[in-house]
């Protein structure tokens, strides 16, 4: 699983890596986007729950101290009843003289709405007084009735007992009602003696019920009353828990102080809010489950994930746009490099975009223009490489040399100078074999001397020993490398021009040596010299054609040596009138190495 | 891509989120509560009262409404089938019986989808497919059984009233009931209703003007409603012993004219079977009994706290 995310990572690294900049930076600013507008939506929503969860409690205790007042003001009345009636009836009679019907009558009468009934009993259960009129059922007994034994319990307080079905009077219509007993010890004279007695405030539970529900319908979560014990007084799912079809935690919630505090009942977390209501000890409980809280959040949920929503959509498309609009510059300059890698020098090189582009591409347009110059002088350099090959060539193979050379050996054969025929052909051969080169264009001095000796062995046959020729070559310099045939150009020069048409005998002298580093080649002559104004044409006048010879002049080698080796090197003459002509050969010095 | 074409693909998307959002969100706000009918035997509502509490907490706790559609007459199979059928014309959302005669035939319903919720309570239709949400009726009928062996002598002469055994809430309480009084009693009188006998006082008078009875025992409200009235117009001094929750049983329990009731704890039949509507949960049969529970109440236990609790409902 481990290998396989990692591969998963590793994949979409890739991808993401190979894709366009344009891509990469839509992507990756959307994403930011996303995390970064997903942290602070979450942030916020957590707040606002949070701000929420305070409202609701805030909301729930002003409705709770607003149901407290309420009721304390409806107990209050009730007290108040219990009290008229037995502070201003029943402590100011005779109970053996006159009744108190008439006066209780009036009590009920005028809170009738909150009263079903009011009732005097003494302290055996009979019934001495009862407001509305009614019969007593028969088989009840008083004395057992809870509210009965509760205020004779405490005898100094008023008892308010847990919601019960009046069971005292008989409503041929068939009618119970669920009420709350107010009773209380009264004191009741019958002919100046004094007994006990109690008086019944049975209040309408529905009183309460309505409270209540007025309370319920306006605040989160539900609000319900308990009596000091934690059994119920009301609870708008009475029926519900009376049937076992619901529970409340109402034991547990009447043990908590009042104020704000939060439960888990049946795996629910829920804020209770409880208050306790003055003289009675009943509990006002108000109960927010936190999912209710969550549920009525579910709108501000749904508008956060549809802004969320719109604005990842503009971000994205934002994104692209602003991705498009930063690498179009870029995508049209590497277009312009597509071009240019296709082979095409010419194409127009984009200079729009944003400076940091035009600076790449007015650079790129400058590389190129650098480069087509270069190029162009290497086409250049290659054309005279191959005219000067091609001349060289010619020179190799010059009919002339080749026919009056090989007519000498027939004369030589003819005249059985059997000897130095062999020594001719020998000499020629060797000045062809080192001609050829194998191809080579670049050879050792040595070869390139021994070329020249070759040669001049067979033009001295020729000549008949009109010239001599001294060769000083330092041994040093033998394992160089030289440009081949440049040595036999100018021995064929200093023949033809220099002691061909001498009278005594033309000495030729062939230097070698090293100087500051570099390999110089002298060949002199002691011919008639070279004027002054036509030395320098002869190395720069590529239409001085030679007459004859090989035909190939000193230009030719200039041109050779210096495509090989630079402009540095070449050739020097130094040539006067009558006294002749010396022609300096300078190269660098580079070991020569035989290719395998 | 051009950027118009991105634009206008991005405008698209955009249009397409928004209506996609605010149909969702209006369909959440115009959620409409479904609509349940009632229609319950008898012409009298009062009766239902916890029943009607139950399912008015149901509807309120879950979003429904419930209406509760009367029957011109006591009992009437034709014209319960015709008011299931008008209900469902006029586009209830589901329908809650009480069936007045378990044969009535529920085929010759015509209903907008096969699955469309039909339901009983109290007393149920031969038809395996409507499910019943009542307590026990056989258990029912065995412990009234056990309370009149309990306190009746063997040589008591016992009436049952036979009617409304259409219902096999009423059949069910019977064949409890006969199957345990027969271990103890053997002298027994069937009373029935004849024919023209419109009201159940008229039968009731009859059958105990003609025959002497130690014991009288109803399994329905109306039936033993009539029996008390019947004693009472008659001053006739029979033990009574009855199946029922209704006011005036409750009344004459409470004043000794009945010695002792059985009942059904009708508020949760109310609520559950609107809950079962109305969020979907399916009780299952064999655990009805589990839910809706009954009760055995007499004089002396009236007024206990679980008895009240269940019995009375609340009057505003």
């Amino acid at each position: 699983m481990k290998d396989r995310i990692n591969k998963l990572i590793r994949r979409l690294t890739k991808t993401y890596q190979r894709r366009s900049i344009q891509f990469t930076i839509s992507i990756s600013f959307t994403a930011i986007a996303i995390i970064s507008m997903g942290f602070v939506g979450l942030t916020l929503y957590e707040k606002y729950i949070e701000n929420s969860k305070q409202l609701v409690t805030q909301k729930n205790k002003q409705l709770i101290d607003q149901a407290s007042l309420n009721l304390n003001t409806y107990i209050r009345n009730m007290m108040n009843i219990s009290d008229t009636m037995y502070y201003s009836v029943i402590k100011s009679k005779d109970l053996a003289i006159e009744d108190m019907d008439k006066e209780m009558a009036l009590l009920y009468e005028v809170n009738k709405d909150n009263l079903i009934s009011i009732a005097c009993f003494d302290d055996s259960g009979k019934l001495i007084a009862a407001s509305p009129v009614a019969t007593m059922k028969t088989d009840v007994s008083v004395q057992s009735q809870d509210w009965f034994i509760q205020a004779n319990r405490k005898i100094e307080n008023l008892h308010f007992s847990k919601p019960h079905v009046q069971e005292l009077f008989d409503d041929s219509n068939f009618r119970y009602y669920w009420v709350v007993s107010l009773s209380r010890v009264v004191s009741l004279t019958y002919q100046g003696n004094t007994s006990r007695g109690i008086l019944l405030v049975d209040m309408n539970f529905s009183d309460i019920e309505q409270l209540f529900s007025k309370v319920n319908a306006k605040g989160e979560g539900y609000v319900y009353l308990t009596d000091s014990e934690g059994e119920l007084i009301y609870h708008p799912r009475q029926k519900m828990i009376y049937t076992n079809l619901m529970e409340e935690n109402n034991k547990t919630a009447a043990q908590y102080e009042d104020g704000t505090h939060m439960e888990t009942f049946q795996k629910e977390e829920r804020a209770v809010v409880v208050k306790t209501v003055g003289y009675t000890g009943w509990k006002i409980i108000s109960v927010t489950p936190i999912k209710e809280i969550a549920i009525n959040l579910n709108q501000f949920k749904f508008f956060t994930v549809i802004i969320l929503g719109v604005s990842v959509i503009v971000i994205i498309f934002g994104n692209i746009l602003i991705s498009q609009k930063v690498t179009n510059p870029i995508r049209k300059l590497e277009k312009s490099v597509r071009d240019l890698e296709s082979g095409n020098l010419n194409s127009h090189i984009y200079t729009g975009g944003s400076h940091e582009i035009q600076h790449l591409g007015k650079t790129i347009t400058s590389m190129v223009n650098q480069m087509k110059y270069l190029m162009d002088d290497i086409v250049k350099e290659q054309e005279e490489k191959r005219k000067s090959e091609l001349d060289a060539l010619q020179s190799q193979i010059n009919p002339h040399f080749l026919y009056n050379t090989l007519d000498s050996i027939v004369w030589m054969v003819e005249s059985e100078r059997y000897p130095e025929a062999i020594s001719m052909v020998t000499a020629l051969a060797s000045l062809f074999r080192i001609s050829l080169s194998k191809g080579k264009n670049i050879i050792s001095i040595k070869d390139e001397i021994e070329h020249a000796k070759n040669y001049l062995k067979i033009q001295k046959v020729r000549y008949k020993d009109q010239f001599s020729v001294t060769l000083d070559i330092d041994p040093q310099i033998m394992n160089y490398s030289t440009i081949k045939l440049i040595v036999q150009p100018l021995l064929e020069n200093a023949i033809y021009y220099g002691v061909e048409s001498m009278r005594d005998e033309g000495m030729i002298t062939i230097r070698g040596y090293e100087e500051e580093g570099d390999i110089y080649i002298e060949v002199s002559d002691n011919g008639m010299g070279i004027p002054f104004e036509e030395q320098s044409l002869l190395l720069t006048d590529n239409n001085r054609a030679r007459k004859r010879g090989s035909g190939i002049g000193l230009i030719n080698v200039q041109q050779r040596i210096q495509l090989y080796f630079g402009k540095e090197y070449g050739l020097q003459i130094q040539s006067e009138l009558d006294e002749g002509t010396t022609i300096i050969i300078h190269l660098p010095k580079v070991e020569y190495k035989e290719e395998k | 891509m051009k950027r118009v074409s991105w634009i206008v693909v991005g405008v698209c998307f955009l249009s397409l989120f928004l209506i996609i959002s605010s149909q969702v969100y209006s369909e959440k706000q115009t959620k409409s509560s479904k609509q349940i009918s009632v229609i319950l035997y008898g012409n009298n509502i009062d009766r239902w009262q916890s029943l009607k509490q139950g399912m008015e907490q149901a509807g309120k706790d879950y979003e429904g409404e419930v209406n509760y559609v009367l029957m011109s007459l006591e009992h009437d199979k034709e014209e319960q089938l015709s008011l299931i059928q008008r209900e469902i014309d006029n586009h209830a959302d589901a329908v809650i019986i009480a069936a007045n005669d378990s044969s009535m035939d529920l085929s010759s319903i015509r209903l907008p989808s096969k699955k469309y919720p039909i339901l009983c309570v109290e007393s149920g239709v031969d038809n395996q497919d409507i499910a019943l949400v009542s307590a026990d009726n056989y258990k029912m009928g065995e412990s009234l059984a056990m309370e009149v062996i309990d306190h009746e002598n063997e040589i008591a002469k016992i009436a049952i009233v036979m009617n409304h055994q259409q219902r096999d809430s009423v059949k069910a309480r019977y064949e409890g009931f006969y199957n345990k009084i027969v271990e103890k009693f053997d002298n027994f009188t069937f009373w029935r209703s004849e024919k023209g006998e419109n009201r159940a006082i008229i039968f009731a008078q009859r059958e105990l003007t003609q025959e002497a009875v130690d014991v009288v025992v109803a399994l329905d409200n109306s039936s033993l409603e009539a029996v008390i009235d019947a004693t009472l117009n008659l001053n006739k001094n029979v033990k009574i012993y009855g199946i029922a929750n209704s006011d005036k049983a409750v009344y004459y329990l409470d004043n000794g004219k009945v010695k002792t009731l059985v009942y059904q704890d009708e508020f949760s039949i109310g609520y559950i079977s609107v809950k079962s509507i109305l969020d979907g949960t399916t009780y299952k049969k064999e655990k009805m009994s589990h839910y809706i529970k009954y009760h055995v109440v007499d004089d002396t236990t009236l007024y206990l706290p679980e008895n009240q609790h269940v019995l009375f409902p609340f009057v505003k």
